[in-house]
This record gives structure tokens, C-alpha cells and sequence, in this order.
């Protein structure tokens, strides 16, 4: 009788083992045989695990999230360069497409068609950057909005974990906690893609979490991760940062800051890379009001330069050499007076675009000569001559604004392909830990399979003992009889 | 010891190579479409500011070449405008060689009447809108007719000289010597300065330039204020409208002798003036044949930066779709390969 009830207990653990084949986080089953008093017992089930394996996974877990959420902000910020078959929308190519339209223009100043021409490409070019800085903006927002479901997730998962945790410390000695303990995995899982993590198991079988900066998650009872979202994003916000058990785990250049995780990835992204980016483009639009700035033209200058072509929101102020105006790439403008809708584009040529045509800011001797080339020929050059930039943009510091455009794509792409070399490469080290855990604690169905086979045949030689000694019985009877 | 290999990583190996390959599929179809990386900033990483920098150097290029063509259109204008006037000026020196041996000026005025409308109309000479002969006043016609305002100026000069009209009979009167004071004096300077802006030319002294190549600025005209034309035009009046048929014999070979000195010294400045554009002219083809061989050097730059070479994206192609083929086998023969089809009831 021991034979069977060993043998059909061990059937329903190869049962359960088969069926739970496509369940990822399920792992093998084990039914473990004793042999009390001669006679085969099932002691009890436990389950094939590898501590180190799981701790790989959970690792590269968090690196793929992050890389992965860097990876796809990267992206969206990329269409601010336009693609390969239209990199007409990049701001080195429409600073091109002006610097060709005032070309044109020169070459027949009398034209108002080229005057036009010139002012709607500045008009392209001041749009371009507001788009661009628009997307910037938009990314951020998008990542602030994505940490706040983040640590909603997270803290979901905490209680989860709670219940799971309290229910496997708290089962009697002996018992069968090995699904629990599957569950319990499955949340470290997928907590582990939120944030970087490390475990600390205690005895009872307990579990401790904790960021892998070191602050606590979890230790005996969740602690509350709290992070208040922005709602509007401009250059000059600043997100807010996440905090666990009190502690700020996000914020930069903090020891407590976290490593790892679509948080960590997100971060970066929300308070690094797409401010400095955004720092970029301020720079190129404060280049540009720069190039196209107008000086008094009277014989012994006195009044200050003002903004030309390119304003800041119609402001007559010429920003301060050599450092950021946050957002400036957002509210840059082409002048009114210019604008063929509402002014004179021929002051493109004859200067004066900031007094409306009025001395000292006319550059052309005698206003309204057609043939006047002297201010185009200088805006075109300037065009190409070095202004100092702000090194915290991090795309030079003593170069033209069209260098420095392109130098600001060169960064872009820069960190575009690092992020996808680093995602991919993530990607790689997830799944080979995902297929190691899954290979050493997983089920292979032909082995189930041949086991169960064993198993007939151990309860099939069982049964037909029974029957054997059954009929010695009956034949036994019978000779009484 | 033999290594297990669960199920599902078994079934999800090949199912993330599909993944895999499908996206690089992708990928390499646009490359093979459009001949051009599929993601530049991802394939160029630091080198896209570099091909941003290459493309718009190479339209930019281009683009000086075009606007260098309408420049030249304008310049080709002025050198045959110029080339008229100096071949008129030379048949007007002939005729006055001709007169002064031959003491017979009596086709003269009309012929010097005709040539000075010809020089009119050849400095109001227009290019793509603007008067070539302007300066950089370039959009007003730079010299008015002889009939609008120069010839009352030459009238009032005379009046006030001789105390008589060109028409009077009186004008046989004046001597040789006062002619030339006159012509020296009070008419020549109808043709220089002030009263030249005032009764002649609207044009602007300051000649036009342009950037023909990204450093290089040169002269794109000349104006109708210059000498050489000035002395044209008082050549030409001098003859036309000083009454030479009536004059005395000493004072008719006095104005036509300074005429031709006036001719001559502006056929001189004319030559001066067609070298000036000349030289504009051959820098301008040279630069443009300059920037034509940069273009060409920046485009095979940018083809190997961003563009791909179409036999390698092509066999890349091939290889992905053979592999994916092979993928596609593989889940079939795996999901084959369990004893559960093996096991009979």
C-alpha cells in the first residue's frame, strides 16, 4: 500500500510540475522520498532553486529597464534631428537653409521675393528650435509621469510582497511553501525592473529588500516610496525626487541614489541628459540672436546693441555672452518688423530691424539703395564666426553657431548609440540570466514526462502485487473451504 | 553531468530570434530602399554632427553656385553694355578725326545726338530687376534722358558764359579762347560732382559686391558715375548741343578737339572698367569650378558616412531572411520534438 500512495503522490507533483511548463516563474517540483521503517514515505516537496542565479537576474533586470527607458527617450529626442531620408528639420540643417536663403538674397538684394524668402527660412529655423524644445519638454513630462507609475508599481508590489512573505514565515514547519515562494520571486521580479535591488534572506525563511544604494524597502513591513509629479515642464523646472523610508533615492550625486531600474533610467533622462540637451538648444537660439544682433551705426556709438532678426519673445535685449538662458530655445522669435505679414523684410538687408528702420541701428548708408549688400555679407559671415558658449551645455565653447549645432547632433548621437549599444547589450545579459535561472529551476516536459512513465510502472508493479497477493488470499480461502 | 534545459526556455529561444531578426529586417529593408543608414544618430553616434555639417556644406555649396550664376548674368550684362559704349565712343572718335580734317561737322550733331542716347540706354541696363549701372542704388533708373533735365543744365551753362542761347545767330561770335575757358570750366563741371547727381544720374557711387565663394567678396558692377562715363557724355554734348555748325572755324576745331580728348580718356577708364568686371568674372568661375570640385569631395564623404553600400545591405537582407527561414524551421521541428508524441495511450 506505501508503494502506492508514494507512488500516486509523486504523480500529482510531476502533474503539477506539468502543468505549471508554461508558467515562467513556477519552478520545478521536487517530490522528496524517506524511507521510514523500510518503507517509502513522501517527506516532503520542495523546489529547485538558485539563490545565485535569481540574484543575476534581479540585476540584470534593472540594468535592462534602465537602459532600455534611456534607450526609448533617446529615441523621441532624435526627432528633434529629423530622419535619414529628411534631416531638413535639424537645427544644423535649417541654420544651412538660411544661411543659403540670405545667400541668394545677396546675390540680388532688389529682390523682395529673396528678402521673403530669407525671413521665412529665419522664421523655419526660430520654429524648428521651439518644436524642438517643445519635444524636450514633452520627454521630460513623459518621464515624470512614467517615475509616478513607477513607484505606484512599486509600492503595489510591496504590499504584495508583504502578504506573500507573512504567509510563507508564518506556515508550520513542514508544510508545502513552495508555490509561495515561487509568487515571492515573481514580485521580486518584477520589482527588480523598477528599481535596483538587493535581497537579504533571514531565518524562517524571511526576505528583506532593500534599494541597491542600501535604503530599505522592505523589512518585516513595506516602507512607503513617495514621489510628487510635475505637471507642466519648462527649462527651468526641476523634477522632484523619489523617496523610500524618507530618504531621497533619487536625487543626483547622492551616495543613497539608486543604480538601476526604469526609476534609475528615467532619472537620468527627466534630470540629466534631456536638460543638457535642452541647455543645447538654448545655446544655439542665444547664438543666433547673437549673429543677428544690431549695433548703433553712428559715428561714435552710444546706445547699446539690440536683438535683430532673431528676439528673444520680441525682446530688444541681447542676451549675455557665453552663458545659458533656460528656455530661450522656446520662446526665440523672428522680429515683427521683419516679418513679411505684419512688417518690412527688406530691413534684413538695410538693418534697422530693431528700431523699425529708425537710426542709429540702419546700417545702410542711404536706406531704401536696393543694391546695398555690405549687412547681408556680414550676417552670412557671422554666421560662421566663433562665439563663446556655455561649457555646461557640454557641445564646445568657442565655436560658430553652426558648428555648434551640429556639435550639439554629434552629442545626441553620441548618447543615442551608446544607449542602444548599452540596451542591446542588457538585453543580451537579461536573457541569458533569464535562461540560466530557467534551465537550473524550470521544467522539461520529456523529463516529466519519462518520470511519470517510472512512476506507472513503479504504481503498476504496486497494483499488480496487490493482486498477486490477492489471489494467494483467494486461493488460500479456497483450499479452507 | 548533463545540463537540463527547460521547456520554455527551449520554445522562447528560437521565439527571440524572430523578434531579433525581424527588427534588423526592417532595418536593413529601408537601407536597401533608400540607399541611406536606417538610424543615423544610432549607426553615426559622434560623427552625426559631421554629416549634418557635410550635408549642409554641400547644399550650401551648391546654393553659392546658383546665386554666383545670377551675379554673373548681371556682370555679363555690364561687360556688353560696356563693350557697346566703348565701340560707339571709338566710331565717334573717327568721325571727329574725320571732321577735323575735313573741316565738315554738319552730320556731327546728330550723330553724337544718336550716340549719347545709346549711351544712355546701355548705363539703364537691367538684370534680373536691377539697373546694372546703379551702384547700390539699384532699383532706380540711374540716367535720365538728355531731354529730362541735362540738357536745360547745358542751356543755363551756356546762357550764363556767353549771355546767349545755343540758337543765336550771335554764336559765331565767340572766340576760340573763350570756348575753351568754357569747356574747360563751367561745362565740364556739368559732368563731375553735384551737378552731375543732380542733372544726370540718379545712380548711386558706391558699386555693388557679393560673397562668391564663403570668403570671398568681390565688385559685382560699376556705376554710371564713373569718370569714363562722365567724360563720355560731355564728349557727346559738347558736340551735340553747342551749336558746332555755327560756330567759328577756331572754335569749332577747339570743341572738337577737346571732345576727343574727352573720348579718349573715357575710352581708357571703359577699359579700365571691363577689366574690373573681368577679374570679377574669372574669380567667379574660378571659385565656382573650386567649389564644384569641394562639392564633389563632400558628397563622397557623405556617401560613405551615411549612405550604404547596396550590394552589402542586399546580402545582409538575404542573410536575415535566411536565418529567420531557419528560425521558423526550428520552432516547428522543437515543438515536434517531445516524447509526449512518442507515448501511446
Amino acid at each position: 500500500m506505501a508503494g502506492l500512495s508514494v507512488a500516486s503522490a509523486q504523480i500529482s507533483v510531476v502533474s503539477r510540475n506539468i502543468a505549471n511548463q508554461s508558467n515562467a516563474n513556477a519552478s520545478r517540483k521536487i517530490a522528496n522520498v524517506v524511507t521510514v521503517n523500510g518503507l517509502p514515505t513522501l517527506a516532503s516537496v520542495s523546489r529547485a532553486s538558485d539563490d545565485a542565479l535569481l540574484k543575476n537576474l534581479l540585476s540584470a533586470n534593472g540594468g535592462q529597464a534602465q537602459q532600455s527607458a534611456i534607450s526609448d527617450s533617446l529615441t523621441q529626442l532624435e526627432a528633434t534631428l529629423g530622419t535619414s531620408t529628411d534631416d531638413s528639420s535639424s537645427p544644423a540643417a535649417l541654420i544651412g537653409a538660411l544661411t543659403n536663403a540670405l545667400q541668394t538674397y545677396e546675390a540680388a538684394p532688389q529682390n523682395i521675393a529673396g528678402a521673403q524668402a530669407a525671413v521665412t527660412a529665419a522664421q523655419d529655423l526660430a520654429n524648428g528650435l521651439n518644436s524642438a524644445s517643445t519635444t524636450v519638454q514633452n520627454v521630460r513630462e513623459q518621464a515624470d509621469a512614467v517615475i509616478a507609475s513607477s513607484v505606484d508599481t512599486i509600492n503595489s508590489v510591496l504590499s504584495q510582497f508583504q502578504q506573500v512573505n507573512d504567509s510563507i514565515v508564518n506556515s508550520p514547519q513542514g508544510a508545502d511553501i513552495t508555490d509561495l515562494q515561487d509568487q515571492r520571486d515573481s514580485l521580486l521580479q518584477k520589482l527588480s525592473s523598477e528599481v535596483g535591488i538587493t535581497t537579504v534572506m533571514r531565518a524562517n525563511n524571511d526576505m528583506a529588500i532593500f534599494t541597491d544604494s542600501g535604503v530599505t524597502l522592505f523589512d518585516k513591513t513595506p516602507r512607503s516610496v513617495t514621489f510628487s509629479s510635475t505637471a507642466n515642464f519648462s527649462a527651468a523646472t526641476q523634477g522632484q525626487a523619489v523617496y523610500a523610508d524618507g530618504v531621497p533615492i533619487t536625487a543626483q550625486s547622492s551616495p543613497l541614489s539608486i543604480h538601476a531600474g526604469r526609476l534609475a533610467g528615467l532619472v537620468s533622462v527627466r534630470d540629466n541628459l534631456a536638460v543638457t540637451y535642452q541647455k543645447q538648444l538654448d545655446e544655439v537660439a542665444r547664438g543666433l540672436i547673437t549673429d543677428f544682433q544690431e549695433t548703433d551705426q553712428s559715428a561714435t556709438p552710444t546706445q547699446p546693441a539690440q536683438a535683430g532678426l532673431f528676439t528673444n519673445g520680441g525682446s530688444l535685449t541681447v542676451p549675455a555672452t557665453g552663458a545659458v538662458v533656460p528656455g530661450l530655445a522656446a520662446t526665440i522669435q523672428v522680429a515683427a518688423s521683419v516679418d513679411p505679414s505684419t512688417g518690412n523684410p527688406e530691413l534684413l538687408r538695410d538693418g534697422g530691424i530693431s528700431s523699425n528702420g529708425a537710426a542709429p541701428y540702419v546700417y545702410n548708408p542711404t536706406p531704401g539703395q536696393a543694391g546695398y549688400t555690405a549687412r547681408l555679407t556680414q550676417l552670412i559671415t557671422n554666421l560662421s564666426q566663433p562665439l563663446a558658449f556655455d561649457a555646461s551645455a557640454s557641445a564646445g565653447t568657442q565655436t560658430s553657431v553652426t558648428n555648434y549645432a551640429a556639435s550639439s547632433a554629434s552629442w545626441l548621437g553620441t548618447k543615442v548609440s551608446q544607449a542602444s549599444t548599452a540596451a542591446s547589450y542588457s538585453t543580451a545579459v537579461q536573457s541569458t540570466s533569464s535562461t540560466a535561472l530557467s534551465n537550473a529551476t524550470g521544467v522539461n516536459l520529456d523529463n516529466e514526462m519519462s518520470k511519470m512513465l517510472e512512476l506507472e510502472q513503479s504504481y503498476q508493479a504496486s497494483a499488480k502485487l496487490l493482486t498477486s497477493v490477492n489471489s494467494l488470499y483467494t486461493s488460500l480461502f479456497a483450499a479452507i473451504q | 553531468m548533463t545540463i537540463q534545459v527547460s521547456t520554455s526556455s527551449l520554445f522562447s529561444i528560437p521565439r527571440n530570434a524572430v523578434v531579433d531578426l525581424q527588427s534588423q529586417i526592417a532595418k536593413a529593408e529601408t537601407e536597401v530602399s533608400t540607399g541611406q543608414l536606417a538610424d543615423p544618430a544610432e549607426s553615426l553616434g559622434s560623427q552625426l554632427g559631421l554629416d549634418e555639417t557635410l550635408q549642409a556644406q554641400s547644399a550650401n555649396l551648391g546654393n553659392i553656385q546658383s546665386s554666383n550664376a545670377i551675379v554673373q548674368s548681371s556682370l555679363s550684362a555690364s561687360q556688353e553694355a560696356l563693350t557697346q559704349i566703348a565701340s560707339d565712343a571709338q566710331t565717334f572718335e573717327n568721325a571727329i578725326v574725320t571732321a577735323q580734317s575735313s573741316g565738315d561737322v554738319s552730320t556731327l550733331p546728330a550723330q553724337a545726338q544718336s550716340l549719347l542716347s545709346s549711351l544712355t540706354s546701355s548705363l539703364n541696363t537691367t538684370s534680373g530687376g536691377a539697373y546694372v549701372f546703379g551702384g547700390t542704388n539699384s532699383t532706380v533708373k540711374p540716367i535720365a534722358d538728355y531731354s529730362q533735365g541735362p540738357q536745360a543744365a547745358t542751356a543755363a551753362a551756356f546762357q550764363t558764359a556767353f549771355g546767349m542761347s545755343q540758337s543765336s545767330p550771335q554764336v559765331n561770335t565767340i572766340s576760340a579762347a573763350s570756348m575753351q575757358t568754357f569747356l574747360t570750366g563751367a561745362f565740364a563741371n556739368l559732368f563731375q560732382g553735384a551737378s552731375w547727381s543732380t542733372n544726370w544720374s540718379q545712380a548711386s557711387s558706391t558699386r555693388t559686391s557679393a560673397l562668391i565663394s564663403p570668403a570671398n567678396v568681390v565688385t559685382t558692377s560699376v556705376t554710371a558715375n564713373e569718370s569714363a562715363f562722365q567724360d563720355l557724355a560731355n564728349a557727346y554734348t559738347s558736340i551735340a548741343d553747342l551749336a558746332i555748325g555755327n560756330l567759328g572755324a577756331t572754335t569749332q576745331q577747339a570743341v572738337l578737339s577737346n571732345a576727343l580728348s574727352e573720348a579718349g580718356a573715357a575710352q581708357q577708364g571703359i577699359t579700365g572698367l571691363q577689366t574690373t568686371l573681368g577679374i570679377s568674372q574669372s574669380q567667379i568661375t574660378n571659385s565656382n569650378s573650386q567649389m564644384q570640385t569641394q562639392a564633389s569631395l563632400i558628397d563622397n564623404w557623405v556617401t560613405k558616412l551615411g549612405g550604404v553600400d547596396s550590394y552589402q545591405a542586399a546580402s545582409t537582407l538575404t542573410n536575415l531572411t535566411t536565418q529567420l527561414e531557419t528560425a521558423y524551421s526550428l520552432t516547428d521541428r522543437i515543438s515536434k520534438l517531445s516524447l509526449v508524441n512518442y507515448l501511446t495511450a
